[in-house]
């Protein structure tokens, strides 16, 4: 047969169909047939060919980095040339999907010891897990990769209390950041704990309102975002690192400096009489907008407003229903924030115009069986947006907040230019996810321009039960459900990559549907008089907790307080060995709602888990569930990767080893042989001369001295024959040594 | 009723409903309507457009594969069923042959078939052979033949 052999007749898109059923390694041997298919298989249209073909579309967002190395790509750098091609994103995903579809993870589930995991903060970098417990008002300190938690003694800097633990003081919201987590208390106050790279914990409390209002929301500065978008950092890191903002019950808002701790400004909602439940920052810290309990968002421009000013714009949320807001998130690049009310629907608005676009009106039909119980906003995804043209004319968003700032905050100035290098704008799609409480799921694209979004797609009841946390980033979707289902989802084929589940609750482990049919647990007493007469604290952290969980669980928990209220005794906290060493305190019956859970199974009966927070990288997903935190992470490539280049960097150790050694023989070749010859000599004695003398000495297990002796004597033998060795016993020859040397010295 | 015409000149009879399996001659139908002029199909010889209308008969039922079932994304190369495993045992030449055809009809699951079927020739294979399989010369220059080790070193532990 000639070399015009079938194959190459093939046009280079079939071609391109073909190689796209490989996997990288038979990719790999296929470039290696020939020039044409080299050229297929470097060519990265027919990369971007195949992923389409794929994964049926273009990824939302890139999980290789987009922007394009500072060196020009060349053919001998493969380590440049890959970072941006198409080629790099399909063999990525492709291979991060097999290993999540197979079970190259590995999987742990701990109990953190924790009253109950609120919320949780992961350091990709270093591998730890804050699991933070509003409850307990501490933070504990994991590696969900081992599933080893850090010890919770009183001393050990591994574990973080919001305040001093002999206060009466109880934690009411907490926020967490990469590096922060903003705690606020009860009585007004907020607390910040700082985390350095290596997890070590440092918390202070910075500011002191002590007015008495529970504090229902903190939002801290966007600094930390920006450590997740390294390309922010110059923007976001000097300007906006010092302001934190919270709400309290009795409807202020405070702005203050986590560096000082000074109080900067105190903002008045709209009424005392309506908390501000949640707040959020919106075009890095020029515009922080807050939510009412009645339903209303307020905004604030601080380039314009001074002291205690009115909200600059007043909105309502659309739709006739009452609901709370479960959801706020602030654009750090424009001045768009995402609204999310349970009955509503979603809304995306603007600071200065209102509603801008409205999610799945339909998805939200006008009717109490459906609400919408979990919220994600990717914001961290690299952003299509122009650099926000009415950059403020001067100084900045702290501008009048923090004067010693003032000087730095030019900085907010920088455009955003860095994101117009990415080659390509059409995978720069942030995904807005939204789950219900039927168990659907449901995607859009947050940056939608129309009045009325379509949703890029859907899962329609993923879940039996209501999505209780849902997080997204560029190569998966993790959701889970009230009753412990834990999904990792593919976003680009709605494909379910990985169902995990979490134990917990005690319906679990019988695989039971769990149901939330309040009425069946409910005592007479209850139901008859209401939990109204609940200590009336539990009233006033009402919204935050509505906020944090749903209706249901928010009745459950009215029921349970009131249960417990009666069956709350001091066996039970005497049992809670697995809680923090704080405990919940007893009567305090929302905090002890949790701790319960796992500690009397009579009253927990019928109540399902709660997962609380999710958390994913590409290969990696953390739960909090209750008291107990669940990770999956997937045996990483890097890994192999790394201790490949381990070995070669050894390898080159050695190569350079060798090198030196041929340099020195290099050298030796200009000594004259003479020189060589009594080199080689002094060496080859002194061996010898170490071997014969030395040595038996040393084996004899004679002092230095000694040795020295031993081996003058053995010299003196050999050299005088008459002598020999053999005549002596050990002993002898030892004592006729030192008799030697005494003689000499 | 359809009549195609292959590029040697031979007619052949098929069923509508056979036919319009292919995107090119659904267009072509629309765009003309009904006649009973042979479509031309002057890349296809009658040798591999019986072939390929074997293999249109026998999926003139099949839904058509409009993402229905979204879980087979993505593309898995080991659900060839035995009826479609069979019909590709053919020679080489004939599969390539079978291939240029349906892209150039433009019957996605044809072209589907023969793509899954010649990857799965490709797969666990080296350049070499690959090489001999296809009977490709290797046409690379020492040089050239370093650089692609350096540029795939990557791949070697996945």
């Amino acid at each position: 047969m000639s070399a015009e052999s079938g194959v190459m007749r093939l046009p280079v898109e079939v071609l391109c169909l073909v190689l796209a059923h490989l996997d990288a390694k038979s990719l790999q041997q296929a470039g290696g047939v020939c020039r044409s298919w080299w050229r297929i298989v470097s060519d990265d249209r027919s990369w971007r060919l195949a992923f389409q073909h794929t994964f049926t579309r273009l990824p939302y967002s890139r999980i290789t980095p987009t922007r394009m190395p500072s060196r020009p790509p060349s053919w001998t750098d493969s380590k440049t040339y890959r970072g941006t091609s198409w080629r790099q994103e399909f063999i990525d995903r492709l291979s991060l999907r097999r290993s999540w579809i197979s079970t190259q993870h590995k999987r742990l589930e701990f109990n953190v010891r924790a009253s109950s995991v609120d919320k949780l903060v992961v350091c990709e970098k270093h591998g730890w897990a804050l699991a933070v417990s509003r409850a307990g008002g501490a933070g504990v300190k994991c590696l969900p990769r081992t599933g080893k938690v850090f010890a919770r003694d009183a001393e050990s800097k591994d574990i973080v209390f919001a305040c001093e633990r002999d206060e009466e003081r109880r934690v009411s919201a907490v926020t967490t950041r990469i590096d922060r987590v903003f705690w606020g208390l009860d009585d007004g106050s907020t607390t910040v704990t700082h985390l350095t790279a290596h997890g070590a914990l440092k918390s202070r409390v910075v500011a002191r309102h002590g007015l008495g209002a529970p504090v229902l929301d903190v939002a801290g500065p966007m600094d930390a975002l920006a450590q997740r978008v390294p390309e922010w950092a110059a923007v976001y890191s000097v300007a906006a690192d010092d302001v934190a903002a919270s709400v309290t019950a009795d409807g202020r808002l405070y702005l203050w400096s986590t560096s000082t701790g000074d109080l900067v400004r105190v903002l008045q909602g709209t009424r005392p009489d309506v908390p501000l439940v949640k707040v959020t920052w919106a075009e890095g810290a020029r515009y922080v907008v807050a939510a009412t309990l009645d339903g209303r968002i307020l905004v604030w421009d601080l380039e314009q407003v001074s002291g205690p000013a009115p909200a600059t714009y007043v909105y309502s949320i659309p739709g006739d229903r009452q609901s709370p807001v479960v959801m706020l998130a602030g654009d750090p690049f424009s001045d768009s924030f995402i609204v999310a009310t349970e009955a509503n629907g979603v809304y995306r608005m603007t600071a200065a115009g209102g509603v801008a676009t409205t999610f799945a009106p339909d998805l939200l039909p006008r009717s109490e069986a459906v609400l919408v119980t979990a919220v994600r906003w990717q914001i961290d995804a690299r952003t299509r947006r122009a650099p926000p043209s009415a950059t403020p004319p001067s100084g900045g968003p702290s501008r009048g907040l923090s004067e010693k700032r003032e000087p730095k905050a030019h900085v907010l100035r920088l455009d955003f230019t860095v994101t117009k290098q990415s080659p390509d704008s059409e995978s720069n799609t942030r995904l807005l996810l939204i789950g219900d409480s039927q168990g659907s799921l449901w995607a859009f694209d947050s940056d939608c321009s129309q009045p009325t979004a379509r949703p890029l797609m859907s899962w329609p009841r993923l879940h039996r039960c209501a999505v209780s946390a849902v997080t997204v980033n560029a190569a998966i979707v993790v959701t889970a459900a009230r009753d412990g289902q834990v999904f990792v989802l593919d976003p680009l084929t709605f494909q379910n990559l990985c169902p995990m589940r979490c134990r917990g609750g005690r319906n679990e482990r019988r695989g039971r549907r769990p149901r939330v049919n309040p009425d069946e647990e409910a005592p007479a007493d209850v139901v008859q008089n209401g939990p109204r007469q609940l200590d009336p604290w539990f009233w006033s952290v009402h919204p935050a907790i509505v906020n944090e969980h749903t209706r249901n669980d928010v009745y459950l928990a009215q029921l349970l307080a009131a249960r417990t209220s009666t069956h709350w005794d001091r066996q039970v906290e005497g049992r809670s060995g697995d809680a923090l060493d704080r405990g919940p305190p007893a009567g305090d019956e929302v905090s002890g709602f949790f701790a319960l859970q796992q500690i009397d199974p009579r009253v927990m009966r019928g109540f399902p888990t709660l997962v609380s927070d999710v958390h994913a990288g590409y290969g990696w997903a953390v739960v909090a569930n209750g008291t107990r935190i669940q990770s999956c992470f997937l045996e990483s490539p890097s890994r192999t990767h790394h201790e490949r280049h381990r070995k070669k960097a050894v390898f080159q150790n050695h190569r350079g080893l060798e090198r030196e050694v041929e340099e020195d023989l290099a050298s030796m070749r200009l000594e004259t042989q003479g020189e060589r010859r009594r080199r080689i000599e002094s060496h080859a004695n002194r061996a010898h001369v170490e071997r014969t003398f030395i040595e038996p000495g040393e084996r004899l297990g004679l002092d230095p001295d000694e040795q020295l002796a031993y081996a003058l004597w053995l010299s003196s033998q050999q050299e005088s024959p008459a002598s020999s060795s053999g005549e002596m016993t050990e002993d002898e020859q030892l004592q006729y040594a030192l008799l030697l040397s005494q003689t000499q010295t | 009723m359809v009549v195609l015409q292959s590029s040697d000149g031979k007619n052949f009879t098929v069923e509508r409903g056979v036919a319009i399996q292919s995107v090119l001659i659904k267009n072509l139908l629309e765009d003309i309507g009904e006649s009973d002029e042979p479509i031309p199909l002057p890349n296809v010889s009658s040798k591999v457009l019986e072939k390929v209308i074997e293999y249109c008969e026998y999926h003139v039922d099949d839904p058509s594969p409009i993402l229905d079932d979204l879980d087979e994304i993505p593309k898995r190369s080991d659900d060839i069923t035995p009826q479609d495993e069979n019909y590709m045992k053919v020679d080489q030449e004939l599969l390539f042959e079978i291939l240029l055809a349906a892209n150039y009809m433009d019957i996605k699951p044809l072209l589907e078939l023969g793509c899954k079927t010649v990857a799965n020739m490709i797969r666990n294979k080296t350049a070499q052979e690959i090489r001999t399989m296809f009977n490709i010369v290797d046409d690379f220059s020492p040089e050239e033949r370093e650089q692609i080790k350096k540029e795939n070193e990557w791949a070697e532990d996945h």
